[in-house]
């Protein structure tokens, strides 16, 4: 059976078996989820991530952190990590599309968009066999500011591309106005749900260099016209041209939510740099909506705070109240708070430990019991790569879950 | 090409028997007629046949087939993959072949020679021309058929990120008479997100075109060079600045490419012709992968996973000149100076020729001493009432010059040239469309920004020197406004063709 055909065959089975879906699909109920970002990719030189062997050696160098729940990334920048037929995966390996350079070293060589490293039925077993939950991590990038990841579609669709303002097209993504690119977004929704996750989390960090800058195709300019007369299009800053823009893909969140609610699949949204503001300052990270105001709409079932913009001078006093704040702004969706090895965003366990002169391990152990007082539904480990939770580290993790 | 189309196609193809996979020959009114499923097609010597790629069963093949439709004579049907072919005067057949067993990991810890090497068919035999952990492609035979030229990932190593420097790819020739080890020509100019596609060598013999991208933000453009001229400073843009381009072929002539094109406004991917010595273009129709037939008077080309033939004649001559955006025409003009520092200095300053808007070129220029360390050392800085780091060229273990987006978003160009204790300059030029930066008169580094810069209006000061060390200074530090004298201009498409 072809790919596409047995990807649509687990689409209708979704949608027609929902009931035994959902029961399949439950979440563990962990009285407390210590979530694993895991990015296969960087266990290429690891572990012959390719074979399932390799896969479950990754796996299980991921435990080592004592994580429950298990988020898988469905791919780099545009380019898939299972036969995606929408994203025309024959055309991922270089250098079968020119349009997208070639890279040399061992991720270039990678097939896990093949039919044989397809990952995720193998991740999907063993986190069943093993009682974790089993989530994908996707993001809403169509590049990762790297050519060989471009994605397939996006290079074959030009028609589709976001422009500047000053009318100027790149083939890094394609604009949010077109109706058409909204359906291609739906039916990857569709393919990601047929590898039956109980969790699909949208990381809005890795975007791929997307801006309200590279908004500015037909139907967006048709629609400010429509809007606002014979106004001259405004620059990217402009709060009117973010809504307008945010609408888009606050009616994509919808019907991406609808279908992971008809399959009985969490929907999480992934955010950095939350602070205890208003979020209308963070429109530009976040692609126009509202976070805040989906969450609350129960769009999002859950939100993950990727990472936060604490005070240096109070470090866990204005975390905990940035935490709380997100608690308190989130209707009923479940709050995910970052437990980091990596600094990204100045938000990592190092950086607390810098500020606090606290070992690396406490920081663990108060940063968990912060989320845990706050009411949150865990802590995500932003990402687990070999080696990147130190021992120390991981026995803290455990600690904090007895 | 739409490739969801194509898959679809080649789906539905399966029950089909694949010796009578052809579309129909009906034409369109335009001439247009289908002549086979697949892609990237090319004529044969005698314009009979036509060389094309598919991909069926997840393997691409490669197949010829008559130009009036006929059966399919399937060169490569796997295993493994097979594309872009290219014919020898001869009537063979030149094109990437492999089949790599292993999965990365194997190969990486194997050392594996397994890749993508260029394969030739001819009276019915086969043989590798080249091989290695690399992949060689898009190959493009020179009109007597003594050489080949390509793109090859061969001799690129690197085993870091995926923010190395290390080039993409390369274009490379090797004697199809005697081949052995491939010569290097050209290295892709800015790190990994910049490189070249499909080469094309002229029917003279004495000219090469290629698909170019610059940088991860611009867009693909057909360059160009003198057979002999490899050097970064020969090259220069074939394509108009407003299209994205690539996949060049050579009309038998010379005097015109067809190259895959689009434009923003257009339905897709298009056929697009270029007369190279007015730089006038035509678009003509919808599709990817042109190539002219030896006569010159077809094209042929894909669209959605089948090939197509169309006349090519008077009325498609090309007759649009798309505007250039000429960024270096303005001559240098220093508006300020100041020389000899050896601390942090600032210099207040006012005055409306500092107001630059973002609409035209300035440069700065920074000669300095520095003791090869790799601290912070902001060496000149422009404050600005938008943006208190408006425009900066900084050093620590590299150099960069920076700018700012409209956003106020930090924009960058970096430069892997600090290398010890001596004495540097550093000229910076901020354009309405790029950053670049060149050390001690060398060839700029271009970055294109993912978004228009900061338009400066309002002067607060200039700093000159932060983070200097005892021992080092800024011997000079200048600001003006055009191209500056110390830096090559690229070439331009007049250059090459006048």
């Amino acid at each position: 059976m072809r790919s596409g055909e047995m990807l649509r065959c687990c689409g209708v089975a979704v949608l027609i078996s929902g009931v035994q879906c959902l029961a399949d699909n439950q979440p563990t109920a962990n009285s407390f989820d210590v979530v694993a970002l895991v990015d296969s990719l960087d266990f290429a030189k690891d572990y012959d991530i390719e074979t399932a062997t390799g896969t479950v050696q990754t796996l299980e160098h991921v435990l080592l952190t004592h994580a429950n729940d298990i988020w898988w990334r469905d791919k780099g920048g545009g380019r898939m990590r299972y036969p995606s037929e929408c994203e025309m995966w024959q055309f991922s390996e270089a250098p079968f599309d020119k349009k997208r350079l070639p890279s040399e070293d061992i991720y270039g060589y990678l097939r896990l968009e093949s039919h044989r490293g397809n990952e995720f039925p193998v991740v999907r077993e063993e986190c069943r066999k093993r009682g974790l939950d089993f989530g994908i991590h996707t993001t809403v990038e169509e590049n990762h500011w790297y050519s060989p990841l471009s994605s397939n579609w996006t290079l074959a669709h030009p028609e589709y591309w976001g422009c500047t303002r000053e009318g100027d097209p790149w083939m890094g993504a394609c604009s949010i106005m077109y109706p058409e690119v909204i359906e291609h977004k739906l039916k990857m929704v569709d393919e990601r749900l047929a590898l039956k996750p109980q969790k699909v989390m949208l990381d809005f960090w890795r975007n791929g260099a997307w801006s309200y800058a590279r908004e500015y195709s037909a139907p967006a300019l048709e629609e400010w016209k429509r809007l606002y007369g014979d106004e001259p299009v405004p620059e990217a800053t402009d709060p009117r041209w973010q809504k307008m823009v945010g609408a888009h893909f606050d009616d994509y969140l919808r019907r991406f939510s609808a279908k992971c609610r008809a399959a009985g699949v969490e929907f999480i949204g992934g955010f950095v740099g939350i602070d205890d503001k208003d979020d209308a300052s963070l429109r530009n990270r976040y692609r126009g909506f509202s976070w805040r105001h989906l969450a609350k709409e129960g769009v999002f079932d859950a939100v993950y705070v990727m990472s936060v913009t604490y005070d240096p001078a109070d470090p866990f006093g204005s975390t905990e109240r940035i935490y709380r704040n997100v608690m308190a702004n989130c209707g009923k969706a479940k709050v995910y708070f970052p437990l980091a090895s990596y600094n990204f965003e100045k938000c990592g366990i190092r950086e607390y430990a810098k500020l606090t002169k606290l070992s690396e391990a406490e920081v663990t152990k108060r940063l968990m019991r912060m989320a845990r007082d706050v009411g949150a539904r865990g802590v995500v480990l932003e990402c687990v790569d070999y080696g990147n939770y130190r021992p120390d580290i991981c026995a803290a993790i455990a600690e904090s879950l007895k | 090409m739409d490739k969801s189309l194509l898959l679809k196609c080649v789906a539905g193809m399966g029950l089909v028997s694949l010796s009578v996979a052809f579309v129909g020959c009906a034409q369109s009114p335009c001439g247009e007629r289908a002549v086979v499923k697949g892609f990237n097609p090319v004529f044969s010597p005698d314009g009979k046949k036509v060389a094309f790629q598919r991909m069926e069963d997840d393997v691409f093949k490669l197949g010829v087939t008559g130009v009036n439709c006929g059966n399919v004579n399937w060169i490569e049907e796997g295993p493994g993959n097979a594309a872009y072919p290219e014919w020898t005067p001869s009537g063979g057949l030149v094109y990437m072949a492999g089949h790599d067993t292993e999965t990365a990991y194997e190969a990486w810890r194997n050392g594996s020679k397994n890749g993508y090497g260029l394969r030739l068919w001819e009276n019915g035999e086969k043989r590798n021309l080249t091989s290695g952990r690399c992949r060689d492609f898009t190959p493009s035979v020179s009109a007597d058929g003594k050489k080949v030229y390509f793109v090859t990932t061969r001799g690129i190593t690197s085993e870091s990120t995926v923010y190395s420097k290390a080039a993409s790819t390369r274009i490379a020739e090797l004697e199809l008479s005697a081949p052995g080890e491939p010569r290097i020509l050209m290295d892709s100019p800015n790190g990994n997100n910049s490189g070249f596609v499909q080469p094309a060598i002229s029917p003279d013999g004495t000219t090469l075109v290629w698909g170019h991208l610059e940088n991860f933000f611009d867009k693909w453009r057909i360059f160009g060079t003198r057979i002999g001229k490899f050097d970064r400073l020969e090259w220069c843009p074939v394509s108009p600045c407003g299209l994205s381009a690539l996949s060049p072929r050579w009309h038998p002539n010379g005097k015109f490419i067809c190259f895959s094109g689009f434009r923003k406004g257009d339905p897709g991917w298009g056929v697009w012709v270029e007369e190279i010595a007015t730089g006038k273009v035509k678009r003509l129709a919808t599709g990817e992968n042109p190539c002219f037939s030896p006569d010159g008077k077809t094209l042929a080309y894909d669209r959605d996973g089948t090939v197509y033939v169309r006349p090519f004649g008077p009325a498609d001559l090309p007759d649009e000149i798309m505007p250039e955006v000429r960024d270096d025409a303005e001559p240098e003009k220093v508006l300020w100076t100041a020389e000899n520092v050896t601390k942090e200095t600032s210099f207040n300053t006012n005055g409306t020729q500092f107001a630059f808007g973002n609409d035209r070129t300035i440069f700065t220029r920074v000669k300095v001493k520095l003791d090869g360390s790799k601290e912070l050392r902001q060496l000149l800085i422009g404050d600005y009432k938008e943006h208190e780091y408006a425009f900066q060229t900084f050093a620590s273990y590299a150099v960069w010059f920076s700018t700012r987006d409209t956003a106020g978003r930090y924009l960058d160009v970096k430069l892997d040239c600090y290398n010890g204790a001596r004495e540097y300059t550093f000229t910076a030029i901020r354009t309405p469309g790029k950053i670049l930066l060149s050390v001690d008169g060398s060839l700029p580094i271009v970055s294109v920004p993912r978004a228009k810069v900061i338009s400066l209006g309002s002067i607060r000061r200039f700093v000159v020197g932060r983070g200097l060390k005892p021992g080092e200074s800024v011997v000079k530090a200048e600001v003006g406004t055009g191209w500056p004298n110390d830096v090559p201009k690229f070439k331009r498409r007049e250059d090459l063709f006048k």
